[in-house]
């Protein structure tokens, strides 16, 4: 099967089949997707913690996480006023309106899977070939410090990317689904109970980059959208995305 | 082609054949990256700027750009103030550290093509526009004061296109390369104006560069050559290093 034809069958899951996958399987479909992508120095500055079908407490904090910081995101960002009728939000629109919150059923897939991969930063080691070229070069290897974990961000998720698209396709090869959530707290202090996490052990400092769900998908975002008739969620055209520089 | 198969063909390019790939060939593959790329809520939160083959200054501002920011990371390793970091931090002691020009970047100067990641604002779509006008969503994706908020998760996204792209060029025998070297602040753009998501006050947040083109001469042949005592050691952490199951 072609790349497009592969990944054109990806679909974000808002409800996966009770049956797990087996854990040798999403051992192989890892160590594929670890082989195939490339890293900025072979360094691979992250690290993918897997929590299997045994591990519901762990999910539903992750869930409750997500939940706060998209809550926290909403009301920290608009105006609010103290009336009569209680608190008044001014939202993104302008509307005056008391604000509700309602907890989104696109996290459902964060609780409820077969695995759960958490992509975060870690401090690497030198290896052979980097530690002679720190020792006898000169070369300055940000990825073995714990200090420049922050400024290492952006460059890290990318690679991060690269490993979740990777696997998303060798998942799907197997008849498997993905979805991805980043809608978590950005304050690295916010991950004091999951120290699995932590790229600093000493501070209890995390840095999560995305979430990722896999299992047996049985009802799907775009279901949904016809079902509560939500209309067309399109993306921006292509010409919007790339730019020819001329 | 299994995408297994097909990405580990991918290696990294220090040369590049001469002959450049038709504008429609990549204008066809950069279609397809757009079409099975997912994003959250739609919004593809980054743009791709496309640099042709006529565009040789535009190619070598960047590489500049990422052999200052080397030069830069390599200052700060050495423990230099860092607010001293746009000066040649070597000047008054050039007998301590000799800066090499890496040919790892030379594919960002000579190339057929060169992919530039970087964020950018959006619109609301049609769903979008209804769900935070009726329902007090909160889109960051459109407000500029969010761009350093999202840059992990719009780095990780634009990850996702980079990844796709890159097995689709792959299956067309067509190379491509990564370069993740570049500065991070959003200030140190001003000379590249289509890359900025503010024009007012000219900031740009970039996540990678990618070039394309026919491969010549590969890092792995070039460690062979260049360094043959320690080539061989340059290789991946442990996939239990990376991978850790909770």
């Amino acid at each position: 099967m072609g790349i497009v034809d592969t990944y054109e069958k990806r679909h974000h899951v808002y409800d996966y089949e009770k049956k797990n996958i087996p854990d040798e399987l999403v051992n192989e479909l890892l160590y594929k997707a670890w082989k195939i992508t490339p890293s900025k120095n072979n360094f691979m500055p992250y690290q993918v913690s897997i929590i299997g079908p045994d591990q519901q407490d762990i999910k539903d904090q992750i869930w409750k996480r997500c939940v706060q910081n998209h809550q926290q995101v909403e009301e920290s960002r608009f105006k609010v006023k103290n009336t009569k009728e209680g608190e008044q939000y001014t939202t993104q629109a302008g509307n005056k309106t008391a604000y509700n919150f309602v907890i989104n059923r696109a996290y459902n897939h964060i609780r409820y899977n077969s695995h759960l991969l958490m992509f975060s930063s870690r401090v690497c080691k030198l290896q052979g070939y980097m530690k002679r070229m720190v020792e006898e070069e000169g070369h300055y290897a940000e990825q073995c410090e714990v200090k420049e974990v922050d400024g290492l961000r952006g460059t890290t998720a990318f690679e991060c990317g690269m490993f979740a698209a990777h696997l998303a396709g060798i998942c799907i090869e197997n008849g498997i689904d993905v979805s991805y959530n980043h809608c978590y707290t950005q304050d690295r202090n916010n991950w004091k109970e999951l120290p699995f996490l932590w790229y600093d052990q000493k501070n209890g400092y995390a840095r999560v980059h995305v979430n990722m769900s896999m299992g047996y998908g049985k009802y799907y975002r775009h279901q949904w959208l016809k079902d509560y008739k939500r209309g067309t969620d399109i993306k921006p055209e292509m010409e919007e995305v790339v730019k020819w520089i001329r | 082609m299994s995408i297994f198969d097909t990405m580990e063909k991918r290696h990294h390019v220090y040369e590049y054949h001469k002959k450049n790939i038709p504008d429609e060939v990549v204008k066809e593959l950069l279609w397809k990256a757009w079409k099975i790329s997912p994003s959250k809520h739609n919004f593809m939160p980054y743009k791709v700027s496309v640099i042709g083959p006529n565009r040789q200054r535009e190619k070598s501002k960047m590489w500049k750009k990422c052999q200052y920011n080397h030069k830069r990371a390599e200052a700060v390793g050495a423990n230099l103030p860092r607010e001293n970091l746009d000066v040649n931090p070597y000047a008054d002691k050039p007998e301590e550290y000799t800066f090499n020009t890496n040919p790892a970047y030379n594919h960002v100067k000579h190339n057929s093509h060169l992919l530039i990641f970087s964020a950018r604002i959006c619109k609301l779509n049609g769903y979008l526009k209804h769900v935070v006008a009726k329902e007090g969503h909160y889109a960051e994706q459109c407000e500029k004061s969010e761009v350093t908020n999202l840059r992990v998760s719009s780095s990780f996204e634009a990850s996702l296109f980079a990844a796709n792209l890159t097995a689709l060029c792959i299956e067309q025998g067509i190379d491509v390369s990564y370069n993740l070297c570049f500065p991070g602040r959003k200030e140190e753009w001003k000379n590249m104006p289509y890359l900025w998501y503010d024009k007012e006050k000219r900031y740009a947040r970039v996540f990678a560069n990618m070039s394309l083109g026919y491969g010549k001469y590969y890092r792995h042949q070039w460690l062979k050559k260049v360094k043959p005592d320690i080539g061989h050691l340059d290789l991946k952490p442990e996939v239990d290093e990376v991978i850790e199951w909770v």
